[in-house]
């Protein structure tokens, strides 16, 4: 007979095989509507391949005048594309839940949720899975990432310490943008939250060291963007400093913990759309 | 009869045009919250561009700098953007409303276009005013003021065209599950080929005349020309002319795709 923690490892364990079992049906869902609706892929995969298409054009057509702008040479400017899609590929597995989500709580529609067993934020992350944009953003990534090896020679540890730093960059913005979407528990319109994904879009594009101090400030501790894309594509250019990793590793901490209080909040303060 | 109908359809479009607008105002904290942004992002492009003007790069010129963040201004206001999708695909929540409510209430989807972006045209203008300060302020460029009144009218004009664009992407919803796609990949395509991104004047001759006979120059590109470069009056008049050209296109366009889409509405019991 099982007791104390014994009893409560059997209680945690089952809790997260049941978790377990509610993301993969989730996602078993999704890839059969993604058979059913090939076409939607492929709309996809055009508008994403037209994305880097233009972003690539844009560059080109700088290069054509200029062979460095601000010491950043083309290849280097690859790096970041290759960056900024693998930060699409990362947010793309959340994207769709969280603002179906955050839609019903600022309308009041996320009461039937908080009826079922399953934690709430469970289903705000995964209410509607859509792996359509998840796998056409990682089609445009993996021919961005062969091209880029294909094209120009880099080391495997520059790469791996690259990407890694990429991952945990993309867990911090996606962290901060969740705290901002908690916001439509007292905020019934939050259109400045479509100005700040459309800005982070813009904002990846560029190099965001080549600013000045106060952006570089800004957008290193207070809107943490610069270790999505501009930090592995420096590491890539061959830069690299330890105080990153514990900055990195400190952002991670800071954020997870404002982001459980803000949604712990956020939901004592929720009411019901019916009520 | 005609000229009555004419007069009836207008008062209803400024009628959902105050709506929109006090809609707007209602969110205060979200409009202010929205241009507070747009302000940041404006500031970034200055930084960026100015950082390589100071370099030395050629082309980055004062001129350039403040066509950059006139674009961008005109870009990210007036923006494409297909909302009628989920009137369209009846998404939204309980809040929103469908594309039944609309027919029954005989509202065009332009009508209801006109109230829903009509935040646009007010956000555009305070930032445009933020830009003038900030020119006066940086003395970047100095420019002749009376050039306004045609920019004024070349920005109602893309406001207009933008609104066709919006409905008629908005449409593919009709016979497409994931329509948004469609309106991403316009999205992407009006950011460049309009001159939302660099100006047109800057990119390879063969692209400029391609871009030359499309309507997407008009939604940034004309608009921030005619405000920073001296134009004669045949060459306003030629303007004005090819835009009110594309406006009557998009107008029909948007007309005819309508229609087709309600059959295949109605045809599926919509």
């Amino acid at each position: 007979m099982k007791v104390g923690w014994g009893k409560e490892m059997e209680k945690q364990q089952s809790k997260v095989s049941y978790y377990a079992k509610f993301v993969r049906r989730k996602y078993i869902v999704a890839v059969q509507w993604l058979f059913s609706y090939k076409i939607n892929f492929f709309l996809f995969l055009l508008a994403f391949s037209l994305e880097i298409s233009f972003t690539f054009l844009f560059w080109k057509i700088l290069f054509l005048n200029e062979n460095t702008l601000n010491g950043w040479t083309f290849k280097d400017v690859f790096g970041l594309m290759l960056f900024m899609y693998f930060f699409w590929v990362i947010r793309s597995i959340f994207e769709s839940g969280l603002r179906r989500s955050f839609r019903l709580i600022r309308t009041g529609g996320f009461d039937y949720f908080l009826l079922f067993p399953l934690h709430p934020l469970m289903n705000a992350l995964f209410y509607k899975v859509t792996i359509t944009s998840f796998l056409s953003n990682l089609c445009v990534f993996l021919f961005l990432f062969l091209s880029y090896l294909l094209s120009f020679s880099v080391s495997f540890s520059t790469l791996v310490i690259a990407f890694l730093f990429g991952f945990f960059g993309n867990i911090i913005i996606i962290l901060f943008f969740f705290i901002l979407r908690c916001f439509s528990f007292w905020l019934k319109e939050n259109k400045f939250l479509l100005i700040l994904e459309n800005g982070t879009h813009l904002f990846n594009k560029y190099p965001l060291t080549i600013t000045n101090k106060f952006f570089q400030f800004t957008y290193t501790f207070i809107f943490p963007l610069i270790f999505v894309v501009t930090i592995p594509a420096e590491i890539l250019r061959g830069n690299f400093s330890f105080v990153w990793i514990l900055y990195e590793i400190g952002m991670l901490i800071a954020l997870a913990l404002l982001a459980a209080f803000v949604w712990k909040k956020g939901l004592e303060h929720y009411e019901s759309g019916m009520g | 009869m005609f000229l009555e109908q004419r007069k009836k359809s207008l008062k209803n479009y400024l009628l959902f045009f105050r709506i929109g607008l006090k809609n707007s105002l209602y969110y205060k904290s979200s409009l202010i919250l929205e241009i507070f942004f747009t302000f940041f992002v404006l500031l970034f492009l200055f930084s960026f561009w100015e950082t390589l003007a100071k370099e030395g790069v050629s082309f980055v010129t004062s001129s350039f700098i403040v066509y950059i963040l006139l674009a961008f201004a005109i870009n990210n206001t007036l923006y494409l953007e297909w909302s009628f999708i989920d009137i369209i695909k009846s998404e939204g929540g309980t809040a929103v409303k469908d594309l039944t409510y609309l027919l029954i209430r005989n509202i065009s989807p332009f009508t209801y276009n006109v109230k829903s972006r009509a935040w646009s045209l007010l956000t555009f203008t305070i930032i445009f005013l933020f830009i003038l300060l900030f020119n006066a302020i940086t003395k970047l460029i100095s420019f002749n003021y009376w050039h306004i009144l045609p920019f004024i009218f070349f920005v109602l004009l893309t406001y207009f065209l933008i609104s066709y664009l919006s409905l008629i992407v908005s449409y593919f919803a009709f016979w497409f599950d994931e329509a948004w796609a469609f309106g991403y990949a316009f999205f992407l395509i009006i950011s460049f080929t309009s001159g939302g991104m660099l100006p047109l004047y800057i990119m390879p001759d063969w692209l400029q005349t391609t871009l030359s006979f499309l309507p997407f120059q008009y939604l940034a590109y004309i608009p921030v020309q005619v405000l920073l470069e001296e134009y004669t009056w045949k060459q306003y008049a030629s303007l004005c002319a090819v835009g009110l050209f594309w406006l009557f296109v998009l107008g029909a366009l948007n007309t005819f795709l309508y229609k087709q889409g309600l059959k295949k509405f109605e045809s599926q019991g919509g």
